[in-house]
């Protein structure tokens, strides 16, 4: 035993097998699940107070399970029923045991939903609940979450990341596996359509939160996950009283919308009409039954607190049973006898308002009450008394002790654990296994036993994740979803599918890369230069430095040209600089999440993120940029490599090429366009433009050493086998929007887009590069008008292609989405 | 009992094409004990296309429909004809206390006072706070039969806030109608709603229209040749009884009934979502004439 075990007594298993592994081994281990989580970036994005996920998993025993299986399932088909008469009979109202306010002082009592009937009587579809183990050994439930149930996410990645750590305990515990629930989550939100009348069968689709809403990651892990689109309000289109998804081949039906975003959000013509998500027209759909909706909507009102003085109630009236798992023991207010009691003892009780609170009221819990004043004590007891009905007070739970690994000890914790249920046309099903949210028990602090239960709300202070662990009393059947044993598990995506939003983000995505490709080599250039100490002698560098950092004031070029570098390279508040780049690249990386290979992902979430220059000098800068560079080839040629030929793939080389040949031509016409007085400068001109432009190698080899403007002209302008050239950029463009849809060159006549594009090609391959070569006085006048012509041209292609695919508003703000790469979970 | 022929007419001009569009209409006839609507008939252009008609959850029939062709010109039409009685209102003294009534409505245990009980409580456009409160409780003195508090409230209501077009705006709260004692119909009904809210006590809105009296020596009533909202609260044991605040009257003969919700946002007679359209103009044209 290598261990110090602060424990002296547990029946887990996990912690007891702990032994077999040396403190190193166990180290080890610990970086390769830190390891998998990072390279997922769930955690850090799901809320900015999560450190991470503890390697010791929360353990189940087969016998312990049975019975809160059946617990966490009674509550799903509870909830269910309970939405069903809220939504139609109201029965359990009609007798005066319920108040009136439970149902319509609710604001998220949805009175559009009112007597609309969802497929199969499922309302719903994705139960979860947060449970603890007390100390007396028994369960008790704390929350349900049935809107919009978070967690399920993280728990899948939790369980990829522990089970890697540690695969030989993970098979030898018999460990359940989470494929099977996900794969009836999967055929549930399917087989919803079965009720719809049409025969044309619709996609199943996640409608996802908006991507500065902290849940867009998990919904990322989800939709990946489950084989199914991410869809956002822009894509999504009703006509006639049917949903469709905008996509690059037109409207596709969508048959199932599995929701991510909150009820009063789905549709701002009959719910808030500031909503930002959801479709104009859901409602009706929905009403008219041609779209299934899932967790369907009004569900929030089911979330009050309210409802768990009278649960065990209304179990036995809607489904005839005792409840199973019972609710933390809760109070109304608003009953002036329980008041009292509660009011006589305030510090022994949880207070919650009873609705959800426009403002940010938090649950009041024992020990934010301890350490309150006096005065702000008898504050909140006067509010409370004031208005008794919006009121419920929950028992503290004495919850049991578990265990978690930190600082090279396994050490005393509390944990809760959110479980899931799914409701389908055959049943109800729970996951074997969850998200547990614990935090150590801070001896130092000697907290106090009722100090210890504010843990029970742990979700809003600082807190770690661990995987739950449910062990089978059988062997385990291997079985993932990413390697199904019967089909239709995983349907294929073809490319026709691509939303026209994503096409716009890979298309932006490709102009994006371009531009920091030529930044850094202009930023190099310039560097390189100045690191030379006899920069000053340099004539070409003024020009360089016009044509990169034309932006700044050029007094502050001459002047001081290392600042002027180090603001265009570095500075994330210039607008004009890199950083800006470099930053809407790691953004578009996050939104095309669900598109793009997991390789691409690691390199595009560290796009640019490299150590940052230290020290003075321009020679610093050097590394930086360097790694810059590489980043950019890494992901041309991963892209290039692992991207199937499809829409995506051409989206993202027309943004490629598109940004290249204007940049390319804005270098041309910045370096070449005027003579300067001398040879030497001209000579050094040429050099600094084919090593920008990465035409020196080819240069040299065709031309030996000797540097003439025509050559050069023509392998930057018109030369199609040079791949930097503009002529190749434009045939490119020409071969891959001849296959965009609508855009075929099989018509018989061309396309305007097909006619713009030839008419450059012509210009450059008619081009007569001695001509261009001409000068007038200092000035290479048939050059400038032919790259001024040019450069107006591709801009107008640019818009085409915007105006007949893309043509969406781009969305700001920025989320971190994650993967899902499964072995065994 | 009089006979109305009312004819509403609602345009909107674009500037700019609007590619669709999503309505949603409360102007569906809705019967009601002293009110039989005789015809009625709704002509939109462009014509819709796709049409759901549907009873909400406040047994209104709501349109909901969608225009999916370009179109610069909107405009929606109603024509009805409807007879109109009077309600039987309560005595004085002889309802029930008003605190005996909140009771009820906490735990319904009837259909009817569960129906009622969807109105007792604060909604988007009919919240109050504890300045509501007071008002209101200045007439409500315990123990006072509900008819003669909710009467004394209307009159209060009526008195102490002026009739002023464009002092608020659409959905201002009732805290701040009685801040500033100045409104609308749509403003005073609300402001009686949340008093009685603030009591726990349901109360209702009402759309529809007011017949216009020519002025002959009598005063001219306010809100003529327009729409009109008014409230109406819950009497357990004689139904529900309508308030107008803005006239200081109780609903009857005059007042025509086309739907009522917990506030106007759940009755705002046509509402949309356009995608396109640009600037746009709106005429709204109301006309109430009494037939016989």
């Amino acid at each position: 035993m290598y261990w110090d075990m602060n424990c002296v007594d547990t029946e887990n298993i996990f912690i007891n097998s702990l032994s077999s592994f040396s403190k190193e081994e166990f180290e080890h281990r610990c970086r390769r699940l830190h390891n998998v989580l990072d390279e997922n970036d769930l955690s850090s994005s799901m809320s900015g107070n999560h450190k991470g996920t503890d390697p010791v998993p929360l353990v189940i025993c087969p016998e312990e399970w049975k019975k809160l299986e059946e617990g966490i399932a009674q509550r799903a088909r509870l909830f269910n029923a309970l939405a069903e008469d809220i939504y139609g009979e109201q029965k359990l109202w009609k007798n005066g045991k319920l108040l009136s306010s439970l149902l319509f002082a609710n604001p998220d009592f949805l009175q559009v939903a009112w007597k609309v009937k969802p497929a199969f009587g499922t309302f719903v579809n994705l139960a979860a609940v947060d449970v603890a183990r007390q100390s007396d050994g028994t369960f008790v439930a704390i929350a349900d979450h049935l809107q919009v149930p978070e967690g399920l996410g993280k728990a899948l990645e939790n369980r990829i990341g522990v089970s890697r750590a540690f695969p030989e305990l993970f098979r030898s515990m018999r460990t359940e596996r989470l494929a099977g629930f996900f794969k009836k989550l999967l055929d549930g939100l399917n087989e919803l359509q079965e009720s719809q009348d049409n025969h044309d069968k619709g996609k199943v689709v996640l409608l996802a939160s908006g991507p500065d809403n902290a849940r867009r990651a998990e919904d990322a892990v989800l939709a990946r996950y489950l084989g199914i689109p991410l869809v956002e309000n822009d894509d999504l289109a009703v006509r006639n009283l049917q949903v469709y998804m905008k996509t690059l081949m037109g409207l596709k039906k969508i048959g199932t919308i599995f929701r991510r975003v909150e009820d009063g959000m789905c549709d701002p013509l009959e719910l808030r009409i500031d909503s930002g998500e959801g479709a104009v027209g859901l409602i009706s759909t929905a009403r008219a039954g041609n779209v299934a909706i899932a967790n369907f909507l009004g569900t929030g009102v089911l979330e009050t607190p309210l409802f768990k003085p009278f649960l065990s109630e209304i179990c036995k009236e809607l489904l005839g049973e005792e409840l199973l798992l019972p609710d933390v023991e809760t109070y109304w207010l608003g009953n002036s006898a329980d008041a009292k009691r509660v009011l006589a003892e305030p510090e022994k009780w949880v207070f919650k308002k009873i609705f959800r609170d426009p403002g940010t009221f938090k649950a009041i819990e024992p020990k934010a009450y301890a350490s309150m004043t006096t005065t702000a004590q008898l504050a909140l007891l006067q509010t409370i008394e004031n208005t008794p009905e919006e009121w419920v007070a929950e028992r503290s739970v004495d919850i049991a002790t578990d265990y978690g690994y930190r600082n090279g000890e396994v050490d005393q914790a509390i944990a809760l654990m959110r479980f899931f249920a799914v409701n389908t046309k055959s049943g109800t099903s729970v996951m074997p296994g969850g998200l547990g949210i614990f935090q150590f028990i801070d001896k130092s602090k000697q907290e106090s036993a009722a100090a210890k239960i504010s843990k029970a709300h742990i979700l809003e202070d600082e807190v770690l994740e661990k995987d739950i662990w449910v062990l089978s009393e059988r062997p385990v059947a291997n079985f993932s979803l990413l390697a199904p044993a019967d089909q239709a598990i995983m349907p294929s995506r073809a490319g026709g599918d691509l939303p026209s939003r994503a096409a716009e983000n890979l298309y932006r995505l490709g102009r994006d890369l371009s531009a920091s490709n030529m930044m850094a080599r202009i930023a190099r250039g310039i560097a390189v230069r100045l690191s030379d100490e006899s920069w000053t002698e340099m004539p070409e560098l003024s020009w360089i430095l016009k044509a990169g950092l034309a932006d700044d004031s050029l007094s502050m070029l001459s002047q001081d040209p290392e600042n002027a570098l180090r603001y265009f390279i570095l500075r994330k508040d210039n607008k004009n600089g890199m950083q800006c780049i470099l930053t809407e690249i790691r953004d578009l990386a996050v939104q095309l999440r669900d598109r793009i290979s997991e390789d691409l992902w690691l390199y595009l979430n560290g796009f640019g993120v490299a150590e940052m220059p230290a020290g003075a000098g321009a020679a610093a800068l050097l590394p930086y940029l360097k790694a810059v560079l590489s980043d950019s080839a890494a992901v041309a040629g991963l892209a290039a490599d692992s991207m199937t030929r499809g829409h995506e793939w051409r989206f993202l080389e027309i943004g490629r090429e598109i940004e290249n040949a204007i940049r390319t031509l804005q270098l041309v016409k910045s370096l070449l366009s005027t003579v300067p007085a001398d040879e030497t400068t001209n000579l050094r001109l040429l050099q600094a433009v084919l090593e920008i432009g990465d035409g020196l190698m080819t240069y040299h080899r065709r031309y030996g050493g000797r540097l003439q403007v025509a050559p050069v002209i023509d392998l930057l302008l018109s030369d199609e086998s040079n791949p930097r050239s503009i002529a190749y950029q434009i045939a490119r463009l020409q071969e891959e929007t001849s296959r965009l849809p609508g855009n075929s060159s099989g018509e018989a006549a061309f396309s305007p887009l097909d006619r713009e594009l030839m008419r450059v090609l012509t210009d450059l391959r008619l081009a007569n590069v001695e001509v261009l070569a001409e000068t007038v006085g200092y000035n290479r006048e048939n050059l400038v008008k032919l790259v001024d012509e040019e450069i107006r041209n591709v801009e107008r292609i640019a818009e085409t292609i915007s105006r007949l695919y893309l043509n969406h508003a781009p969305r700001s703000g920025v989320v971190h989405a994650t993967t899902t790469e499964v072995s065994e979970v | 009992m009089p006979i109305y022929q009312i004819d509403h007419e609602t345009v909107y001009d674009y500037n700019l094409p609007v590619l669709y569009s999503n309505h949603l209409a409360h102007m569906l006839p809705r019967q009601v004990s002293r009110q039989k609507w005789i015809s009625h008939s709704i002509e939109v252009e462009p014509n819709p296309t796709a049409r759901q008609e549907r009873l909400d959850i406040f047994g209104n029939r709501v349109l909901a429909f969608s225009v999916e062709q370009e179109h610069t010109h909107f405009s929606f039409k109603t024509t009805g004809v409807v007879e109109v009685g009077e309600g039987e209102p309560p005595k004085a003294g002889e309802t029930m206390p008003w605190e005996d009534v909140a009771k009820m409505i906490l735990h319904p245990t009837s259909a009817e006072t569960l129906d009622a009980s969807m109105y007792a409580y604060a909604s988007p456009f009919a919240n109050f706070d504890n300045s509501v409160r007071n008002y209101a409780l200045e007439s409500f003195e315990p123990g006072r039969p509900l008819f003669d508090a909710a009467f004394e409230l209307m009159t209060r209501i009526y008195t102490d806030c002026k009739y002023t077009p464009g002092a608020t705006r659409i959905g201002a709260q009732p805290q701040e109608i009685l801040r500033g004692r100045k409104g609308v119909c749509q403003d005073f009904a609300h402001l009686m709603i949340g008093c009685l809210r603030s009591l726990h006590l349901p109360c209702r809105y009402v759309s529809g229209y007011l017949r216009t009296h020519p002025p002959k020596g009598q005063p001219k009533l306010v809100g003529a040749d327009a729409t009109h909202a008014w409230a109406s609260t819950f009497i357990p044991g004689h139904g529900w009884v309508e308030l107008d605040p803005t006239n200081n009257v109780l609903g009857g003969c005059e007042h025509i009934i086309l739907a009522w919700g917990r506030d106007f946002g759940d009755v705002s007679p046509l509402k949309g979502v356009i995608t396109g359209g640009g600037d746009h103009t709106l005429r709204v044209g109301v006309n109430v004439d009494l037939k016989e």
